[in-house]
């Protein structure tokens, strides 16, 4: 937790992560790879004789190979998915009463922690595309600050409407009384 | 004459492919030092840099224990 320290007053308002749906899409491709070994002896009665003479024998898990390999196999599906659970939990968006710290874990080793004072913020948008992220309700968020060319986007994020309120609450805290909007 | 594939085979592997535990030893050590070496990076990654030191013990937690289930699995194959 090296990059982020609080500094004195400051306090967490917010933190956010991809929103679950996203993370379970993530997931999907492990979960597909694991489930295809089970899926071998039923298949296999498909085959032709001869296909199935080629083997000389029908896959079955009181095999010790089969047994061995299925799991080593998933000892390392295993070790994938948790990779990619590590980058969806240490990956997190921080809106604090002063700035908002962006930490991108985009691999085990590489790692972008990038942080700007909300005084910098200018306007920030939500975007919602699609049924799902309708119906879900997940959606991106850009926040564009001023005197820098980049914007600082966050994806898949739950609720990004009530993050972007957030936001401009916290924004419009630490503005100068004669600078804010009349509600 | 050249020998074919298969005696060939035979001399080099002997009957180390004959079943799992006949190769066990070193096909095992080499998984074990695999796991362990990605296991320790996932380690150093939660504790150094997650924001919730009681969710980072559970996580590693289910983490060591189901990856533990899984060798123990493994190994039944390894059963004569």
């Amino acid at each position: 937790m090296s990059e982020f320290r609080k500094e004195p007053g400051e306090h967490v308002v917010a933190e956010v992560r991809k929103h679950w749906f996203i993370f379970l899409l993530e997931l999907l491709p492990f979960a597909i790879l694991a489930a295809i070994p089970l899926l071998v002896p039923f298949f296999f009665s498909f085959l032709p004789p001869e296909a199935q003479a080629f083997f000389e024998k029908e896959p079955s898990f009181a095999d010790p190979w089969v047994r061995f390999s299925l799991g080593i196999w998933w000892l390392f599906l295993w070790l994938g998915a948790f990779n990619t659970f590590t980058a969806y939990f240490l990956d997190a968006w921080l809106l604090t009463n002063r700035r908002i710290v962006d930490i991108d874990q985009l691999g085990f080793f590489s790692r972008q922690v990038s942080s700007f004072l909300l005084d910098r913020v200018q306007d920030v948008t939500t975007d919602i595309h699609g049924l799902l992220a309708t119906v879900i309700d997940f959606g991106n968020i850009q926040v564009e600050t001023a005197g820098m060319s980049q914007h600082f986007v966050i994806k898949g994020i739950p609720n990004p409407r009530h993050l972007r309120d957030l936001i401009l609450a916290e924004v419009e805290k630490r503005r100068p009384e004669s600078t804010r909007q009349i509600p | 004459m050249a020998p074919t594939l298969s005696p060939l085979f035979e001399t080099v592997f002997g009957s180390a492919f004959s079943s799992p535990s006949s190769f066990a030893p070193w096909i095992l050590a080499g998984i074990a030092v695999l796991w362990a070496l990605f296991t320790l990076i996932i380690i150093y990654h939660w504790i150094r840099y997650s924001l919730h030191p009681s969710g980072t013990l559970f996580f590693l937690a289910v983490y060591v224990i189901v990856s533990l289930g899984l060798i123990g699995f493994a190994l039944t194959g390894l059963s004569p």
